[in-house]
């Protein structure tokens, strides 16, 4: 971890965040690396902590227990430096409904000298629309796009987009995607992109992180892991240990395993189901 | 700062600052008119000077009470609906143009963007308020002067300033400016900006009223004087120094001192007082003039009661400025959602 962590634009040591005393944590012992010029999907289901760790990315969470760095810098003890250097992307609408799409660039001018109104302009328009519509007049669709000009105008070296899909339609969703990795690729910045749906970031992203429960429970290369796991019906699992088992799309039991001779290669989606299948036993099992 | 950066920042809040500014320039040009009108009747300020203490005043019959009758109804009656006005548009407008700043960034979840793009948020916040503040400071500032211009017609005519104090002049500026503060700390303490408008007017109103009682208690406290000129004829009305407030009651004694109320009423003897009501002392007071003790009202004079000003001026500053810099804790700390 220490010699990622001076390449890695973001790097969690032992993260942890808890709302109340007396509530679970919603993150506990993160500890990951995200390599420069990555795309990395941040998956896991509802209030598994992707949102919580993304949000302390930028101060807008505090860690409870150790740290997060991002180029470096911790968040707590240098804010505007660590935020001056990533864009993100809010979760749901966070544009200013009164506004025009070009009043946004100017005030993102205003914050952040640095702003490339052109660059951010010419992705509005990339995408159809004018810059002076205002934001209450687009569709969640358009104004995703706005908000991913917005970030993508900073020209920040890290992107961190917090389920900026989630409200889209399936063409929106993949305007939004291929807008984000043409920008990307195309200058060798670094993204972290969080959602629930697996199959919403597949075609986007080279690295997974898998969330549940607050716990990392996968962090790989997605053509690494994609080599390396195999999906067999649980009934032909033999004496194999599996990773975990899950219910496949007709319902039968799917296992998931490390094992090249068996099955077929297993999709993103599996290798994730198959992992938070492992995790919520983990979890029953403490439990019990 | 840049221009096209306040210009959005004000276009975020066109309609509260727009009121602000627009109610600030109707109360400032409405002064300016009712000036305008009082100069247009062409009354000699020989007439106007101290018109209400004067024997050939109000109930006078002299050669200016025609002239003066029309006048003083254009200034008591369509100025003093101006002054009445601005007991409350100072306060109106700081919390107008304080409240929605933070309020609703976090209300309308903004806050993520906007603080996600500029990374420090003292400077976000100097950024949002600079330009509202600059541009209500002009429209306060021109209400203020306008109503400082007609306040000097009504001292002009023997009303005491200090009576309208907080109307007119700087100190409108001041409350406008503790009452931005207040506005701009709740909206940020609250997060929604109905409610945030609800408990900054109760708070608002709060304070002017401990601030008024304040000042009352000040006044009260300064060494009076009588306030009354006295005619060698006794039978004659004692006649008001102009310009002089009344703070308390004295008695003249037969031989010429003044002696305080309390000090008159304690040579009654008991049997007498115990004949006086509850709210006023009327027994022992004719028992008194019966023998030759005058009762006279004292006071001070309006310079004397305008020293206050600075304080007032000091407390609405203070209330502003610390409102502002919680504002700044708040902001720096708040998680926004």
């Amino acid at each position: 971890m220490k010699g990622q962590a001076l390449d890695s634009p973001l790097v969690a040591e032992g993260f942890g965040r808890r709302y109340r005393r007396t509530r679970p944590w919603a993150v506990r012992d993160l500890s990951l690396a995200v390599p420069a010029g990555s795309i990395t999907a941040l998956v896991g289901a509802n209030g598994a902590g992707k949102s919580t760790m993304i949000r302390a990315c930028i101060g807008f969470e505090r860690p409870d227990e150790g740290r997060l760095l991002v180029f470096g810098i911790d968040p707590r003890s240098d804010r505007t430096k660590a935020v001056n250097s990533v864009a993100y992307v809010p979760q749901g609408a966070s544009l200013y409904r009164s506004l025009t799409i070009r009043d946004h660039f100017d005030l993102a001018r205003g914050a952040r000298p640095s702003f490339d109104s052109a660059y951010a302009m010419g992705r509005v328009r990339a995408a159809g629309l004018s810059p002076d519509r205002r934001i209450s007049e687009l569709s969640g669709g358009e104004g995703a796009q706005v908000a991913l000009a917005l970030a993508l105008g900073t020209r920040a070296e890290l992107l961190l987009l917090d389920e900026p899909l989630a409200s889209l339609d399936p063409l929106a969703r993949r305007d939004f995607l291929n807008a984000l990795v043409d920008d990307v690729r195309g200058r060798g910045a670094t993204a972290l992109l969080s959602s629930h749906i697996v199959t919403d970031v597949e075609q986007a992203c080279d690295r997974l992180v898998v969330l549940a429960d607050g716990r990392l429970v996968l962090d790989a290369a997605v053509a690494a892991a994609r080599a390396e796991l195999r999906t067999v019906p649980a009934s032909e699992l033999g004496g194999r240990a599996a990773i975990g088992t899950f219910a496949g799309q007709a319902g039968e039991p799917l296992a998931l395993v490390r094992d090249s001779s068996v099955g077929r290669a297993a999709s993103l989606e599996e290798i994730v189901l198959g992992h938070l299948a492992a995790a919520r036993s983990q979890t029953r099992e403490e439990a019990a | 700062m840049t221009l096209a950066a306040a210009r959005v920042t004000l276009k975020q809040h066109r309609f509260e600052v727009g009121a602000g500014f627009l109610a600030a320039l109707v109360a400032g040009i409405s002064a300016l008119v009712v000036v305008y009108r009082l100069n247009a009747l062409e009354v000699p300020f020989s007439c106007i000077d101290g018109w209400l203490e004067r024997a050939d005043g109000p109930d006078g019959a002299g050669p200016c009470a025609a002239l003066m009758r029309p006048w003083t109804s254009v200034l008591y009656e369509e100025g003093e609906r101006i002054f009445e006005a601005m007991r409350i548009l100072p306060f109106t407008v700081g919390l107008l143009a304080g409240v929605p700043i933070v309020a609703r960034e976090l209300e309308g979840r903004t806050a993520q963007t906007a603080w996600s793009l500029e990374g420090s948020r003292v400077r976000w916040l100097v950024r949002q308020v600079a330009p509202i503040l600059v541009l209500l400071g002009v429209g306060v500032g021109f209400a203020a002067v306008a109503m400082a211009i007609l306040d000097t017609y009504k001292v002009a005519v023997g009303d005491p300033g200090f009576l309208a104090l907080g109307l007119y002049g700087p100190l409108v500026i001041f409350r406008a400016f503790a009452a931005f503060g207040a506005g701009l700390m709740i909206g940020a303490l609250l997060g929604r900006t109905l409610p945030a408008f609800v408990l900054g007017a109760a708070l608002a109103l709060a304070l002017a009223l401990a601030v008024g009682a304040v000042r009352d208690r000040w006044l009260w406290s300064l060494p009076g004087v009588p306030i009354v000129t006295l005619s060698a004829d006794p039978h004659a009305e004692p006649q008001m120094v102009p310009r002089m407030l009344t703070t308390d009651w004295g008695y003249l004694t037969p031989d010429g001192r003044m002696i305080s109320n309390e000090e008159g009423l304690a040579l009654v003897p008991p049997e007498i007082a115990a004949n006086d009501s509850p709210v006023q002392p009327v027994a022992s007071d004719e028992w008194l003039h019966e023998r030759g003790y005058t009762l006279l009202p004292l006071g001070v004079s309006d310079e004397m009661a305008l020293a206050w000003a600075p304080y007032e001026a000091l407390i609405f500053g203070l209330v502003g400025s610390l409102s502002i810099a919680t504002t700044i804790v708040v902001v720096n700390r708040r998680r926004p959602t």
